[in-house]
């Protein structure tokens, strides 16, 4: 029928700490252990935490030319990286298409702000002449998205937004819209985050957000463990390709899940604190499960917003029980942050790639480091190691500074 | 009476009183013959011959005759004067009066003026006699068309007034209007302006102090707003407590709201009615002609928008209307015009939003939703066009349409999707669907032709079908329900929600309104109406649906409190019927 339009994805692009590309992605989850370790990038010290989950092994030369790496900061080739990986995976044919049919929606939560403050300290020690002439070009956030256009000639919707650690899974949640609503055929959604520069790393542990289990980097992310302490730090992006169902059946292209709903909600509380009772962000969840169309207990699995802060773990843990009820019980929930940290803008879009992927291979993955059950954390978690299941419909979850809620329910393609 | 008999008289042509003096002047050998005419007691002279047959010099009569004929048209009768030998000289005279035929008034009389020596014969008398007569028939003639010429006239002014301001009327201001229009066109410097009134809380007035007085304070704003204005200028009511103003000929705009100016003071003295000293203002709405033209219509309603956005800027104040609203005005045309072509070439489709008994958690049926296809804009949001639909009578195919196709839909799916209670549809029934004459009949031949099951078919209605006649509006419920549907009241809570509706009223099921359901988990209060009014509804037989659940605690409390069904987000939106079929075939419980 004409006036349904269902939307599947076809791609997945990721630059991840335990892996670049899907492939990458999920041999580091099949690994089942942390990538968290003690920064290397610049020194922590003035700092209460030590520890982050970098990227390795990717240098963006791979992916576009020389010149124009020049022109983008990390957070810039992230983006662009991460989507021409997504783009291949799914054989678009970009030079066959009508790119006016395709958009880019992207989420990040600091955007530049890392290599801004590099060029601070040019400013600062050597004069305006040292500062990158690309500076203005390189920081806002809109940079992401604009570059992916720029970069595959991409004239559809675009944006991108800043809502701090919710932004991946908002980015992909409004880019579904934009398809199922008919604005565009395919969508270039995602998240990329670059935070790994002292000040920007260290603000965080001013507000004393992230984990002090400095001797022990590979269990600081822990998420619902009773002694988890504070998020670590992650960068990376991951970029999904949505495309319309009947022409992705159509031209043949691997399609990995479905996308179905989408929800999102605020707070209206706290900057930092989630509301204690977690009804913003059951409402955020249930908003995407009437989107669906899917009853809650039609879910399988949640991959959770899980990000090892004490509140945050708790407080999502009561707020799937509203959402869940009875069900709740026999839910099984995994959050993916210890392996990975948490890459902010990004994570949101690396646990929607996470979801499709454990749609498409039958394994759930587990919550590396949950060591010790904690009183307010007890639903079925997947304790350290993984399992095989084959589940129907997928809940994932982003909760972020600001109150912001999201969530997205996927699907097995059928 | 009289007066009013002899009016006519000034129509008749000149030609008809001379060809009879001419005549009685030749065939008599008189040596004057004239007709003379009395109106308010003045005569007047008509024509005037000699024996030759040639027009008199004046058309003046000695002092003498005038007063002969004067005395005789008073009697009514013929007045024979015969020469007075060797007396004052003055000459024998005949004066025949006349009148219309089937009328004894007096209106004038044939006067032959013979020579000094001179006497009437009875053949003088009879000829003359003749000649009257034939007067008379013609200004029965004359008479009978002056008449109906006059109920023409006395027609065209009351279908182009107002009967109760006696102000021009919509139509004569439409007229008005295109002639503004039309000379705005021919000369570029003429401006004119419209401005559209609608006075600021009417219906309190009306509905405490009664129509007499509302009536009352609608003649008196009328006589004000003439005062306030040019007697070049229209003021008409276009119905209600509209007016419309015709500012033709100003030389800017500025003259268009010093006017406006002027009848918000006048409004703002206190009116005196029936001894109720009543204070009325009024909303105006300001356009001209250099911003907005075209067709009346179109003109009317920018100034009604204005008129709007005033009311909504705080009442008592006039707006203009702008480029901003002009184009707004544009699109909303444009929108009207898409809508008429969107029935005729059934642009819409239908969106299903699934009904879940809280009981077994499973979808008991769904709400029937219209939406609009629009060939270039895509899907239009129901805002955008329902109430514009409402306004303009699309309504009507629009809501047959709808209930055909759900109907149609439905009754595919009980066949394909068999359930122990068949899937039951909602259709929604507006006020101009409910005022139908045929409505049962439509209904009835929709439920025959698609086939679905007549029991499974809910029309959701609201307060607003029964306010105001709900004697009628029972037994229009009670012949639809005669033949096997059901009645929802839709929104309950909102309107007036009178709890007699729950006893008097033949209807099946209750849906409470989503304003109380979204928030009855956060709210106490909300939580204790819903509440209750489950209690009412149970109490009372009904059924009841909850609107709105947008939360799984929500959902939990509903159903411990034994609402029958659930309605909303947290379930499913509105979705296409492909959707619900996989929905139906995935069958998810909540």
């Amino acid at each position: 029928m004409q006036d349904r339009r269902r939307v599947v994805i076809t791609g997945i692009g990721a630059i991840t700490a335990i892996g670049v590309e899907r492939q990458g992605l999920w041999e580091g989850l099949l690994a089942q252990r942390s990538a968290v370790r003690g920064i290397t990038r610049f020194d922590p010290t003035p700092f209460r935490s030590h520890s982050a989950a970098e990227v390795a092994n990717f240098d963006a030369g791979d992916f576009m030319e020389r010149k124009r790496t020049r022109r983008l900061d990390r957070f810039g080739h992230f983006s662009v990286a991460a989507a021409k990986m997504a783009i291949g995976d799914s054989s678009l044919n970009l030079a066959e298409e009508n790119r006016e049919r395709i958009g880019a929606m992207m989420g990040t939560a600091l955007g530049g702000v890392g290599y801004a403050e590099e060029q601070c300290g040019h400013y600062y020690t050597k004069g305006v002449k040292d500062v990158d002439p690309a500076l203005a070009l390189m920081v806002f956030g809109g940079a992401s998205s604009c570059n992916i256009a720029i970069e595959f000639g991409v004239q559809g919707p675009n944006s991108t937004n800043a809502m701090s650690c919710a932004s991946g899974t908002i980015a992909i949640g409004d880019g579904f819209r934009q398809i199922r609503d008919g604005y565009a055929d395919v969508m270039i959604c995602g998240g990329a985050e670059a935070p790994l520069w002292p000040l920007t790393f260290g603000a965080f542990a001013i507000i004393r957000a992230m984990s002090t289990r400095n001797d022990d980097p590979g269990t600081a992310s822990r998420p619902f463990d009773r002694d988890r302490d504070g998020f670590v730090m992650g960068e990376g992006a991951a970029v999904l390709i949505l495309e319309e169902r009947a022409r992705a059946i159509a031209r043949g292209a691997p399609i990995y899940a479905e996308v179905v709903g989408y929800g999102m909600s605020n707070d209206a509380y706290h900057m930092t604190a989630p509301l204690p009772d977690g009804t913003q962000a059951a409402r955020a969840v249930e908003r995407a499960l009437g989107d669906a169309a899917v009853g809650a207990g039609e879910i399988d699995y949640v991959n959770a917003h899980g990000s090892s802060t004490p509140l945050n773990d708790s407080t999502e843990t009561l707020a799937i029980k509203r959402v869940f009820g009875e069900s709740a019980q026999r839910l099984q929930v995994s959050g993916t942050k210890g392996y990975y940290g948490h890459a902010l803008g990004a994570s949101g879009a690396i646990e929607a790639a996470i979801c499709a992927l454990a749609l498409q291979q039958d394994w759930l993955p587990p919550t590396v480091n949950l060591q010790t059950a904690d009183d307010a954390c007890d639903l079925d978690y997947i304790p350290r190691t993984g399992r095989k299941a084959r589940v129907e419909h997928i809940v994932t979850n982003s909760f972020g500074f600001g109150g912001i809620n999201a969530a997205l329910v996927i699907r097995r393609h059928s | 009476m009289l007066s009013d008999r002899q009016t006519f008289l000034d129509n008749v042509p000149r030609e008809s009183f001379e060809r009879v003096a001419r005549l009685a002047a030749s065939s008599l050998q008189a040596s004057l013959a004239f007709v003379c005419t009395v109106r308010d007691g003045r005569v007047a002279v008509r024509g005037k011959f000699d024996t030759t047959g040639t027009p008199a010099a004046d058309d003046e009569i000695a002092e003498l005759d005038r007063v002969r004929v004067a005395d005789a048209i008073a009697s009514g009768r013929v007045a024979l004067i015969h020469s007075e030998r060797g007396g004052s000289g003055a000459s024998p005279l005949i004066v025949v009066p006349f009148s219309a035929e089937q009328d004894s008034a007096v209106l004038g009389a044939l006067c032959v003026v013979g020579a000094t020596e001179r006497d009437w014969s009875d053949r003088d008398v009879a000829a003359i006699a003749g000649l009257v007569e034939t007067l008379s028939s013609e200004l029965t003639l004359h008479s009978t068309i002056y008449d109906r010429k006059e109920e023409e006239v006395k027609l065209r002014h009351t279908t182009l007034h107002d009967p109760l301001t006696e102000l021009p009327n919509r139509t004569l201001f439409m007229q008005r209007t295109d002639q503004a229009i039309a000379r705005a066109k021919r000369y570029p410097d003429h401006l004119f302006a419209i401005l559209f009134l609608d006075l600021d809380r009417f219906k309190v007035v009306n509905d405490s102090l009664g129509h007499q007085v509302g009536d009352e304070l609608l003649v008196a704003v009328a006589r004000r707003l003439e005062k306030c204005l040019r007697t070049e200028d229209t003021v008409a009511r276009l119905g209600g407590d509209e007016f419309g103003i015709l500012l033709d000929r100003i030389r800017v705009v500025a003259d268009a709201a010093r006017v406006a100016q002027r009848i918000l003071m006048s409004l703002a003295e206190p009116v005196n009615l029936s001894g109720y000293e009543v204070y009325t203002s009024a909303s105006i709405g300001i356009v001209d002609s250099a911003t907005a033209h075209g067709i009346p219509e179109y003109m009317i309603r920018s100034a009604d928008m204005a008129m709007y956005r005033a009311k909504g800027a705080g009442k008592a104040r006039y707006e203009m209307f702008d480029r901003a609203m002009h184009a707004d005005a544009l699109a909303r045309l444009q929108l009207e015009t898409d809508l008429r072509h969107a029935v005729q070439r059934e642009e819409f489709i239908a969106h299903y939003q699934p009904v879940v008994s809280l009981e077994t958690g499973q979808i008991a049926g769904f709400e029937a939703l219209i939406r609009w296809k629009h060939p270039e804009r895509g899907l239009v949001p129901p805002n955008d066009f329902i109430p514009m639909a409402e306004e303009t009578g699309m309504i009507l195919p629009m809501g047959q349409w709808i209930m055909r196709e759900a109907c149609r839909q439905v009754s595919a799916w009980q066949q394909t999707f068999r359930r122990a209670e068949p899937l039951a549809i909602g259709v929604n029934l507006s006020v101009k669907q409910f005022a139908q004459p045929d409505l049962k009949q439509l209904i009835a031949d929709i439920v025959e032709t698609t086939g679905v099951h007549p029991n499974s078919l809910k029309l959701e209605i609201t307060e607003s079908v029964i306010v105001g006649n709900t004697d009628h509006a029972i037994t229009v419920l009670e012949g639809l329900k005669s033949i096997g549907l059901e009645i929802y009241m839709d929104d309950f809570g909102t309107g007036y929600s009178s709890l007699s509706y729950l006893t008097h009223l033949p209807i099946d099921c209750i849906k409470i309104d989503r304003s109380f359901v979204s928030q009855m988990e956060t709210k106490d209060r909300h939580f204790q109406l819903v509440r209750t009014i489950l209690t009412l509804a149970r109490s009372v037989n009904l059924r009841s649906v909850a609107e709105g659940v947008e939360s799984t605690p929500q959902l939990l409390a509903l159903r411990k409190l034994g609402c029958e069904f659930g309605q909303g987000y947290l379930f499913s939106r509105p979705l296409p019927p492909a959707e619900i079929e996989e929905l139906l075939a995935r069958n998810p419980s909540w």
